[in-house]
């Protein structure tokens, strides 16, 4: 019985063809999207886009400084110097055309007109350059013997950390937006979850009270076509992850199975969302298409879909909400997977997100318990 | 006495102020067709609901094959088929898949339901439309379909609820004839619908709903009789002065009279010989007349005459 | 004006889901928003981390170091057990864990320089690469200082004490101290914002217009196409204003200050450009849609995807430059173009790029639309 129910149910998925449709497209576009825009990006760019600046030489400047500047233009690519007069580079930074102004004089000086990071960066080139300036002339006034050794250890460039790593798997920084994208896949299940429980409500469709009057018990039925849906929300989002991993070439990591059994309850939190939001009262469809929507959005943007950093500053202020938001959970458990060697963070990822979908349905259970209608 | 299949008892069903049952009583015997009459709104639907354990009530019984009908009644429900007003398939299953399922929420075995939706496609008629979707089913074919899901699983009670709402005469006709043959193989029908010479065809016993309350039940000459109008005396006559009529009103039996464009309606409550002393009036007379012929009532005037010819709001129960 | 009527009929009876779908929005943009702010006042320069650092350093230049990051950061002894380590890792109690080798003076004085400490860092975290930085920076100083012959105690306080100076830097103009008003942050997510309302809110009234029976009703009446059409594009266009009006609202109640001045017009007028467009993409999209389902996670796609492609949550320069050529086709780029200029400008005869940004939206709205009616003229003959 239950598989019967369960196949047609399978079945019906399949044919929701715009369901589907969007389903598949969504990962496709928008890891698409993010893997064209920032995927490319690695670290080092990240931090260091070559900063337009304006170079204006004074009285009494500094051959140094000058150097410093085209040798970090020209070989760590991290600024773009345009030696301009003073009034014009005040107009440059006016027109955003630069982002600051360095004055080489007797000292040098930077102007700029908002704070930021490419603001941050140029003030480190100046105070790095201001320091070991001072500590040249420290020791050139104290300790001249020393400059020429001083002066050639400088050129040397130490590596004087030695990367420790506590796992060997490695991470870009893009991969949180990857999960956060496979997080909200899963929880696209909401919307055949909703159209699941009002089918399933005698009083809100005819559907439903045809069901109801069969001779099986109608949670078999519901069941059934629960798992149905979880199991198209599954393959949907395996096939979204799959498109991620192999066309966009993202690293998801090497732990398959725990990845998919991840994706499998994921999908399930996804749907009886949807079940559950089905399942209140008596309120429109639209509105509990609106609800669903509105709160997966607000789960994957805690859980930095659309910001990143979004986690940790969750994690500061309210960390209860990463514990309880089924979109971090999951973004969490991926990383887990991918950074540590051991799954006892996974363990537990997984068991905050068994014990959703748990609340959930019985949530959704005591609400559809009923089995008289008021109306219909 | 017949087996009682359901029996309804002091039934009362409010939505809120409306009170949509009013202690009603039906009962539905072994091997009859049962006809459910009423406007709209009168409570048709909702005793049914209230048959299917779908709504709760407020008072009263409901018994289905001699048991008190509860939401878990697997036993009893195995034995109902329903068709419902409303068509209600899956958009995204094909006929046959549709049937299929449908019959499967009540039997378990593979070959026998095999067999099942195989002589429920054929019943209805839908040989040709298996790998239909519904969406591309004409609307008697969706009907046909929607009947077909209700009473794969042979059922020994099947209630629809106006299952030929807006299908055209063939549909109809099949529908019907499936319907007795159904009922010649065993089961036990309740049949509701707005067409009287549906029900005065195919049912044996009809009961009139109105306002919640079974206002008249009976075999279909039972509530003929129940009526005032014996018969209905056509005549065609040219002439007749207003004095004339008077005396024809005033005829024994003879309670309504209509004149127009040299057609004359009477209307006759019950006894014998009506047509005999009509028209002795008119040899007597000499009035001569053309064309005579009579009627008896219709169910629909049966209706008309209990339910009243006002309209009815709009109200759906 | 039946059809006008009508649609704000069918809204009256939807008012419920529009109230949710606004208050979910709204609440979105102010979560939205505030995280804005605080990711911008946490300044890269300024970011202050737990460092876990385990210092087994027999002589005096380790002390050194950790007294110099204690400056800016938070210094944490590192759990003894690894599993510990894990989870303070992963719950970043701990950002950087740093481990000074009980040879490190020693090497450090001989001139060994290359990797004498240890570091790790939590993957996917670019703090990490902050500490890496300072570290650096305090041992590059330090290094010269020994080079230049110091003794370990004297080059630990002088590199120390180089490194307290701070240089000056100077803002160009005094009044505006660079930093971006409260409510330029509301303004900056509208686009993702006011495209999902629109498509949402719009879709429960077309897609009762969509019904095929309705549709097939509507298009037998006398009324002609076009002003069919006219007549749904002003009741989409009732919508799109009280869900603005809402939205403008909530911003004066909130940011009166800003909102009174010319630059809250001048977001208005910005964000009404952008809702232009919203409601021709809405449009198009409500008309062509079969159910609200599909419609919302259509919504959902293209709304995320425009407003990434636009750069309305990641900045735009951060993209490769392709993707920036590529983006200029997308209205939030505009949109959010003139929103990051509107609270720099210093009066509104420097706002004529914001007018050019209105402009280009705007046609991009009526090539939308245009597209639409297009689509609903084909879609009635083909029916």
């Amino acid at each position: 019985m239950f598989f019967r129910a369960y196949g047609y149910g399978l079945k019906r998925c399949a044919r929701e063809k715009y369901l589907m449709f969007w389903n598949i497209l969504f990962p496709i576009i928008l890891g698409t999207l993010f893997k064209v825009s920032f995927g490319d990006m690695n670290e080092r760019e990240f931090m260091f886009q070559q900063i337009p600046v304006a170079y204006v030489e004074e009285e009494q400047s500094q051959q140094e400084f000058e150097t410093l500047l085209t040798e970090l233009e020209e070989e760590n690519q991290l600024v773009k110097v345009q030696k301009v007069s003073g009034e014009e580079a005040k107009k440059l930074l006016r027109e955003e055309e630069v982002k600051g102004i360095f004055w080489n004089g007797s000292s040098i000086t930077l102007t700029v007109t908002e704070e930021g990071m490419d603001t941050s960066i140029l003030k480190s080139i100046q105070e790095q350059y201001e320091k070991t300036v001072g500590a040249f002339s420290e020791i050139a006034a104290e300790h001249p013997e020393n400059l020429q050794m001083v002066a050639g250890n400088i050129a040397k460039q130490w590596n004087y950390l030695k990367e420790n790593s506590i796992t060997n798997r490695n991470m870009d920084m893009m991969s949180d937006y990857f999960y956060a994208l496979i997080a909200m896949n899963c929880l696209y299940g909401c919307f055949s979850g909703v159209n699941c429980a009002v089918a399933f409500k005698a009083n809100l469709s005819a559907l439903g009270a045809r069901r109801v009057v069969a001779s099986t018990n109608r949670f078999v039925i519901l069941l059934a076509d629960i798992c149905a849906k979880i199991t198209a929300q599954f393959f949907c989002t395996v096939f979204g992850a799959m498109y991620l991993k192999y066309a966009l070439k993202v690293n998801l990591g090497d732990e398959t199975v725990r990845i998919l059994l991840m994706i499998l309850i994921g999908s399930a939190i996804g749907v009886m969302t949807g079940v559950f939001v089905g399942s209140i009262g008596k309120i429109k469809e639209s509105v509990r298409e609106g609800l669903c929507i509105g709160v997966t959005m607000i789960e994957c943007f805690l859980a930095g879909l659309m910001a990143s950093g979004m986690y940790q500053l969750v994690e500061t202020y309210a960390p209860v909400i990463n514990r309880i938001n089924p979109a971090s959970l999951i973004v969490k458990a991926m990383y887990s997977l991918n950074i540590y060697d051991t799954y006892t963070r996974y363990n537990q990822c997984m068991l905050g997100l068994l014990a959703i979908t748990v609340i959930l349905c019985i949530g959704s259970y005591l609400m559809v318990r009923r089995e008289r209608y008021a109306s219909i | 006495m017949a087996e009682k299949v359901v029996e309804i008892e002091n039934l009362v069903k409010r939505y809120k102020e409306l009170v949509a049952l009013d202690h009603l009583n039906l009962t539905v015997e072994k091997g009859e067709i049962f006809g459910l009459l009423g406007p709209n709104g009168s409570g048709k639907t909702t005793a049914i609901s209230c048959i299917l354990a779908l709504l709760n009530f407020d008072k009263g019984s409901v018994k289905v094959f001699g048991e008190e009908i509860q939401p878990d009644s697997y036993r009893i429900k195995q034995q109902i088929g329903v068709v419902l007003q409303n068509v209600a398939v899956f958009e995204d299953l094909t006929v046959q898949e549709n049937i299929d399922y449908f019959c499967g929420l009540y039997i378990k075995d593979k070959t026998e339901r095999k067999k099942c939706v195989e002589e429920a496609i054929t019943f209805a008629g839908l040989e040709d439309f298996r790998k239909f979707l519904p969406k591309k089913l004409s609307g008697g074919l969706l009907r046909r379909l929607n009947i077909a899901c209700g009473i794969a699983h042979k059922p020994k009670l099947i209630i629809l609820d106006e299952p030929t709402v807006a299908v055209d005469p063939q549909s109809r006709n099949r529908i019907l004839e499936g319907i007795q043959k159904l009922n010649r193989e065993g089961a036990t029908i309740i049949y509701t619908s707005h067409y009287m010479e549906e029900v005065e065809q195919i049912c044996s016993r009809i009961a009139i709903l109105d306002k919640g309350r079974c206002v008249a039940s009976g075999t279909k000459e039972e509530l003929k009789a129940m009526i005032k109008t014996g018969e209905k005396i056509h005549m065609e006559v040219m002439e007749l002065t207003p004095e004339q009529l008077e005396e024809i009103q005033s005829l024994q039996h003879v309670y309504q009279l209509t004149y127009d464009k040299g057609m004359l309606e009477i209307r006759c409550s019950g006894g014998k010989h009506n047509l005999v002393r009509i028209l002795d009036y008119f040899q007597q007379k000499e009035i001569s007349f053309g064309r005579v012929y009579t009627e008896l009532p219709t169910l629909n005037d049966v209706f008309l005459e209990i339910t009243g010819k006002e309209l009815r709001d709009l109200a759906e129960g | 004006m039946q059809v006008f009527k009508a649609f704000f009929k069918i809204l009256n009876k939807n008012k419920t889901a529009m109230i949710v779908y606004m208050v979910i929005y709204l609440a979105l943009t102010f979560v939205l928003s505030s995280n804005g702010q605080k990711n911008d006042t946490s300044d890269f320069s300024k970011v202050c981390m737990e460092i876990g650092v385990e210092n087994q350093d027999n002589g005096k230049l380790g002390e050194a170091l950790v007294a110099y990051l204690e400056k800016e950061n938070e210094i944490k002894d590192i759990p003894k057990e690894r599993e510990d380590l894990l989870d303070a890792m992963y719950y970043r109690d701990i950002q950087y864990v740093l481990i000074i080798p009980e040879d490190f003076t020693e090497k450090f004085l001989a001139g060994e320089r290359e990797e004498v400490l240890e570091g790790t860092a939590v993957p996917g975290n670019n703090t990490a690469y902050l500490a890496k930085m300072e570290i650096d920076e305090f041992l590059q100083k330090l290094g010269m200082y020994i080079d230049g012959g110091y003794e370990p105690e004297q080059a630990a306080q002088k590199t120390l004490d180089n490194m307290e100076k701070e240089s000056k830097v100077e803002f160009l103009s005094v009044e505006d101290s660079g930093t971006k008003p409260a409510a330029a942050y509301f303004f900056d997510y509208i686009p993702y914002i006011f495209l999902c309302i629109m498509m949402v809110s719009l879709s429960c009234v077309l897609i009762i217009f969509n019904e095929k029976n309705l549709d097939a009703r509507n298009r037998c009446s006398s009324m002609s196409f076009f002003q069919r059409n006219l007549q749904m594009v002003l009741g989409s266009l009732g919508i799109m204003l009280l869900e603005y009006g809402v939205f403008m609202l909530v911003a004066w109640i909130m940011y009166p200050n800003y909102m009174g001045s010319f630059r809250g017009i001048l977001s208005m007028g910005n964000a009404l450009a952008f809702m232009l467009v919203c409601l021709s993409i809405a449009f198009l999209a409500g008309r062509q849609a079969k159910d609200d389902a599909q419609l919302n996670m259509a919504a959902n796609v293209i709304g995320l995807a425009f407003s990434f492609l636009g750069g309305v949550f990641v900045p735009i320069d951060l993209m490769n430059k392709g993707m920036q050529k590529v983006a200029k086709f997308v209205p939030s780029y505009w949109y959010v173009s003139s929103n990051n200029s509107i609270w720099k400008i210093k009066s509104l005869s420097e706002a004529g790029d914001i007018y050019r940004n209105w402009l280009i939206m705007l046609a991009f709205a009526i090539a939308v639309f245009a597209i639409a009616l297009m689509m609903n003229r084909l879609k009635a003959r083909k029916s």
